[in-house]
């Protein structure tokens, strides 16, 4: 059991005054089985003139916050405590990744039903033939579908180079199979690319990473920003989660923020402004352990 | 066969008289419909299988048409389609074609059908409604239908048209589908089947209300006389219904009527005809993207005078182009927030987003089926057979007949694009087809045909002529087309019934001719269009929406709701006016002197008209220079051609070009006299070869302009209210031609002591001010009057000071409550201008210094303008870009707008008229 603060800043520095600006956000973190939240809260500077909070499709919590009169810098900020139980992480039973793919195909029980959106291409994740070619290698007859996707995890770890400078945000998924370099974002959408090409459910998980490493233990990639890794469905309705970053399963380090079929459905932060010019953009997170048995800020 | 036909004078046509007896006097003389389907006329289905309602219906139209006889109803279509005409002149979509603003051409004759049998329709289609309302509530909520397996997941996660982003826990609205429209046809046995569903934003209504108008005014005698039911109650229901759901969204207490837009995709679109049509009809005020915006929590529309909150919308564009926050269409024109404010429920929305999802032929093929589960009965109307391919065990047996049926995209909603896939996929060969199926059957539907009935259509004197195979001819002939019936519904409240309009819209298309038989569907080609009269047995009572009820009307004035981006298009189409006269003005004195007897060069007056012309970029700066004049090509063969190409910017062709594009974007703001005057301009230039137009043209064309604009001066200064409108119309003029005449002073006052009586004339009458100069002063030709009469006689409605006071006053008398910034840049430039207005004093020009004073404060003009208009532009036309942030990891290029403001003449089109005011400033006057 471990429990973590989290404050996740991010700053626009305009060139210019904006008149108006609208944000989407998602920087609430799931309440899951094995990860409580403890409290959590969004500040934003300026005051926003109007908030307001629903849940998306995928159950993520989002919030709106519009700005309605002339500013030149916006801070959001959003802190939250939550626990991890690495304990009550779904048990790696392992089934033959076939029957996962004939499983979800034919959708045969109402268990299977909603997962086929997570085979199926998505925005940023379309059917992509060199996926289908190169996870082929991992997916042996009969092998279990954690052990392929485990495998999956090491070659891409082994076959692209983690480089901030080779891709950015909207950069398609094609690409990287191209470049074979690139950042979390990329990397997630590789590894689900190559899991639905086999008929495996698999999501996008956004999140954070503790931002200093437990003594003995490597620092992570990924550390002091937003991360993103991948989960894969390996029975009905149980989810298990994959770094292709730094190829490894999470267990304590990792905060989830939010679900979706890929980095388009869990953005943290979108928005629309109007004017502005120029602008600058600066983001920090920090996520420190704290003393169990301290009171929650 | 028809009967009651008799009492008919036989005062039929000439090739009539020749015919058998019987059918000589019979209206539909000539309609041959064959065997094989439907026949509408005789009720008769294929092998003479009777209709259940007979043929008596259309024994009482053609009793009342016979009255006419065909003569007569010639000449009447005649007079009406003229009205046709006129209405597409004012409401056309681009100007330059008025058959662009309607898909379909209308066809005189009405399809009849009797009461009793419509109410049967309407009957098993309200079933249809209410039963793809429910399928929308759970689509875009709970999704119950997916998770316990009714609908194939595939078929909701493969939707194109499902969009997350508008699924919400609980509904934001209650009524998932407030109008509905679904298009009709007949089999050859004479059973209705149902061919699609129109969910999204139905369209039609329009050309229904139309073509209503149309036919009841041209056969005012058959339209009463057979107790034709009135389309006004089902506008009255969609009103209503506007009106509840705007009082159960948050609506503010106590403020009166609920404002409700009519949210259309503007101009370019082709519907745009259609919705400013209606929303006339509806009273609903007309808005683009761009004049909506949110604040707060509140959807708003962008005023003149501030933001109005808007309580409703009847929404025409998709809905994934409603919010450029929450949806990234590529498309980007939306109101970022709109679905926020939306899902709070702060205004209500006609149909609510997401509703096209149900249009795609694959829910056809489960709506049987649905229909039994969720309402335990089966459909009152069936519809044409339709198999989803996605579907193994149905796909095997149904590509055994595939002959027998049209393969089309599964996905893809009814409309043009629809139509253009399915027509690619008929040519396929068959074993193409089956391999493409093969790889990705889900994609596809496969449907049976429905052989549609006949009806007769009036072939001749009509648009059918011009394609028709018997030719001219066949003027006056009745023909037999196929019949498709559009039907609208509305839903009357949260539970309420769905109300059917007493009327529709009929496509037809003419039949047996080969190249006609295509495809079935919503083609935008020519087909043909029909009025719809559905016949009581009783006399119908008399409704309109056109008079309301005199008490109900607030008395209104002035104009503060004018939308910003309105405001902005008509200063421009003033400055556009008065610039295109300017130049035809200069034209016509330069093009004078240059036919004229002296050789032109040695015109004293020449170089100041000439530097006129630079400065209107009407010719190259070199050939105001005497010195490099000589190396040019002659001005008499490069003038004309420049006047006359359409792509010589600034040139006068392309001029009048750009001030009828200007003027169509305010179309709905002037009156349709004042655009036919408008269109007359562009007009102007039809048919001129530029290539080989000489100086005795551009004379002809430049006087042909004046007389032009000057209609649509005239109307425009004794036919529009003095509301803003009409303010920022003339300010812009005013402003224009305040700079117009300062640059030509400007450029005569280079000139010095070289100064003659000629420059003076040509001063003068450039300025259409030398009859009253002569009247004035009979001595002779002098500066210091001349200038009196150009720039400080407030009474010259050409002088500078008659413009600047004019200006003033406009000023003075816009809105000023604005939401935000001070306006110290306009109170600055106005204040200026009052100070330059004092300064204009005619007692300084009876000295010589008083003179140069006075030409200083002229040059001094030529740059206080341009600032003037840029401060009048920020204030009240604001279009700062907007720009999008995605995921909060890096920024993205800004990919267009909340639609804040997105000028609809872009700044191209400014820049290349050479009006852009920051080119101005660079003293391009």
């Amino acid at each position: 059991m471990i429990r973590y603060h989290i404050r996740h800043e991010t700053n626009y520095f305009y060139g210019d005054t904006v008149a108006v600006s609208h944000n989407l956000v998602r920087l609430r973190p799931l309440e899951l089985a094995y990860q409580r939240v403890l409290d959590t809260d969004i500040a934003i500077t300026p005051k926003a003139s109007h908030r307001s909070q629903r849940c998306d499709y995928f159950g993520n919590r989002m919030e709106y916050l519009g700005i309605s009169y002339p500013h030149r810098h916006l801070q959001i900020t959003a802190s939250s405590t939550i626990e991890i139980d690495p304990d009550a992480r779904p048990k790696l039973d392992d089934f033959s990744w076939e029957s996962i793919a004939r499983h979800v195909a034919q959708g045969l029980e109402p268990i299977w039903f909603m997962a086929l959106q997570y085979v199926l291409p998505s925005p940023r994740i379309p059917l992509l033939a060199e996926a289908e070619s190169y996870a082929r290698e991992s997916f042996r007859p009969g092998r279990g579908v954690i052990e392929c996707a485990t495998d999956l995890m090491h070659r891409i770890k082994r076959d692209f180079t983690f480089d901030s400078r080779a891709t950015d945000v909207l950069t398609p998924t094609s690409e990287i199979f191209r470049k074979r370099r690139g950042v979390c974002q990329d990397f997630a959408h590789l590894q689900i690319a190559c899991l639905r090409a086999m008929g495996i459910p698999a999501r996008y998980v956004s999140g954070y990473l503790r931002t200093y490493p437990a003594e003995g233990h490597p620092r992570l990639e990924g550390a002091d920003a937003s991360h993103a890794w991948v989960a894969c469905m390996v029975r009905p309705g149980c989810w298990i989660e994959f770094d292709p970053t730094n190829d490894l399963l999470p267990r304590e380090d990792h905060v989830v923020l939010a679900y979706g079929r890929d980095f388009s459905d869990v953005s943290p932060v979108d928005g629309v402004f109007i004017g502005g010019g120029e602008h600058r953009l600066v983001v920090s997170v920090d996520v420190q352990p704290i003393d169990a048995s301290s009171p929650i800020q | 066969m028809i009967s009651g036909s008799q009492e008919q004078k036989s005062e039929g046509l000439p090739e009539e008289r020749g015919a058998e007896a019987a059918s000589a006097r019979s209206f539909f003389w000539g309609y041959q419909p064959g065997t094989e389907r439907f026949d509408e006329l005789h009720g008769k289905g294929r092998l003479g299988v009777g209709g259940r309602f007979g043929a008596g219906h259309w024994q009482r139209l053609e009793r009342a048409l016979g009255v006419l006889g065909r003569e007569t109803f010639l000449r009447l279509w005649q007079q009406t389609k003229h009205a046709l005409r006129e209405n597409g002149i004012a409401y056309g979509s681009s100007g330059v074609s008025e058959d662009a603003s309607r898909p379909w051409h209308l066809d005189p004759i009405p399809l009849v059908i009797p009461a009793a049998e419509w109410e049967g329709i309407a009957e098993a289609l309200s079933q249809r409604a209410r039963l793809l309302g429910e399928i929308l509530a759970d689509l875009m909520g709970p999704q119950r239908l997916v998770t316990s397996g009714l609908l194939p997941a595939e078929v909701i996660f493969r939707h194109p048209l499902f969009h997350r982003a508008l699924w919400s826990e609980r509904a934001p609205q209650k009524t998932p589908l407030v109008l509905y429209a679904a298009d009709i046809a007949r089999d050859p046995r004479g059973k209705w089947w149902v061919l699609g569903d129109r969910t999204e934003a139905p369209s039609g209504l329009g050309f229904a209300l139309e073509n209503r108008l149309l036919m009841s005014r041209m056969l005012p005698a058959a339209f009463h006389s057979l107790h034709v039911r009135r389309l006004a109650s089902f506008f009255m229901d969609l009103r209503e219904s506007m009106n509840e759901l705007c009082f159960t969204a948050g609506r503010r207490e106590g403020s009166g009527k609920p404002r409700i837009v009519l949210l259309t995709r503007g101009e370019r679109s082709a519907r745009y005809f259609e919705d400013t049509f209606l929303a006339r009809y509806l009273g609903y005020t007309l808005a683009e993207g761009e004049d909506l915006a949110v604040r707060g929590d509140r959807l708003v529309f962008r005023t003149l005078g501030g933001l109005l909150g808007v309580d409703g919308v009847f929404r025409r564009p998709d809905s994934r182009t409603l919010d450029s926050l929450e949806i990234l269409s590529g498309q980007n024109n939306g109101t970022a927030g709109l679905l926020q404010a939306w899902r709070l429920g702060h205004f209500g929305m006609v149909n609510p987003p997401g509703c096209g999802l149900v249009e795609a032929p694959v829910l056809m093929s489960f709506l049987p089926f649905l229909c039994q589960q969720m309402f335990g009965e089966p459909l009152r109307m069936p519809a044409v057979a339709t198999w989803w391919l996605g579907a193994e065990a149905i796909r095997k047996k149904v590509l055994r007949k595939l002959d027998d049926l049209v393969i089309k995209p599964a996905f893809e909603r009814p409309g043009p694009v629809a139509d253009a896939e399915t027509a690619r996929l008929a040519r396929l060969t068959k074993t193409q087809l089956l391999n493409l199926i093969e790889s990705r059957p889900y994609d596809f539907v496969a449907q049976e045909r429905v052989e549609r009935s006949l009806a007769p259509i009036w072939c001749g004197g009509g648009d059918v002529l011009r394609e028709h195979p018997e030719g001219p001819g066949a003027e006056g002939r009745i023909g037999a087309g196929t019949v498709v019936v559009r039907l609208f519904q509305v839903q009357r409240g949260a539970e309420g019934e769905y109300q059917t309009m007493q009327g529709g819209l009929v496509r037809s298309q003419t039949w047996n001719l080969p190249s006609r038989q295509g495809v079935h569907g919503d083609g935008m080609g020519s087909e043909l269009c029909k009025d719809l009269w559905v016949l009581a047995n009783e006399p119908v009572r008399h409704v309109t929406l056109l008079e309301d009820h005199p008490d109900r009307i607030e008395l209104r004035r002035g104009g503060a709701e004018l939308p910003s981006r309105v405001a902005d298009n008509l200063f421009w189409v003033g400055r556009h006016l008065e610039r295109t006269e300017g130049v035809s003005r200069l034209l016509r004195s330069v093009v004078v002197r240059l036919t004229g007897e002296e050789t032109s060069t040695q015109l004293p007056e020449m170089s100041m008209l000439l530097r006129g012309m630079v400065e209107q970029n009407q010719i190259e700066p070199d050939y105001a220079v005497p010195e490099i004049q000589e190396g040019l090509q002659p001005l008499e063969q490069v003038l004309p051609r420049l006047v006359c190409d359409p792509n010589h910017h600034g040139g006068l062709h392309s001029r009048t070009q750009t001030l009828v594009r200007t003027a169509s974007t305010v179309r709905d703001r002037i009156s349709a006299d004042s655009w036919r005057a408008i269109r007359k301009v562009g007009d102007v230039f039809a048919g001129v070869d530029w290539r080989r137009a000489c100086l005795a043209d551009v004379l002809e064309l430049a006087n042909e302009t004046i007389l032009s604009l000057a209609s649509f001066s005239g109307l425009a200064s004794e036919s529009m209210t003095r509301t803003t409108t009409w303010r920022f119309l003339d300010l812009g003029r005013r402003i224009e031609r305040a700079s117009q005449m300062a640059t030509i002073l400007h450029c005569a006052s280079e000139e010095g002591d070289s100064m003659t009586t000629a420059t003076f004339v040509a001063l003068l009458e450039n300025a259409e001010s030398l009859m009253t100069y002569r009247s004035r002063y009979q001595s002779g030709f002098r500066w210091g009057p001349v200038c009196d009469l150009l720039i400080c006689d407030p009474t010259n409605p050409r002088s500078i000071a008659y413009q600047l006071v004019a200006i003033t006053d406009h000023i003075s008398q816009l809105p000023r409550e604005l939401y935000h910034e001070p306006d110290e840049e306009l109170f600055g430039a106005a204040t200026q201008m009052v100070r330059l207005i004092e300064s204009l004093d005619p007692s300084t020009l009876q000295t010589r210094r008083g003179l140069q004073r006075m030409t200083q404060i002229v040059s001094e003009l030529v740059t206080l303008l341009p600032q003037f208009s840029d401060a009048i532009n920020h204030r009240y036309f604001v279009h700062t870009p907007t720009q999008r942030l995605l995921g909060g990891l890096e920024s993205a290029p800004a990919a267009g707008g909340e639609g804040e403001w997105t000028p609809i003449l872009s700044q191209e089109d400014r820049r290349s008229s050479g009006l852009d005011p920051r080119d101005w400033a660079g003293g391009a006057i």
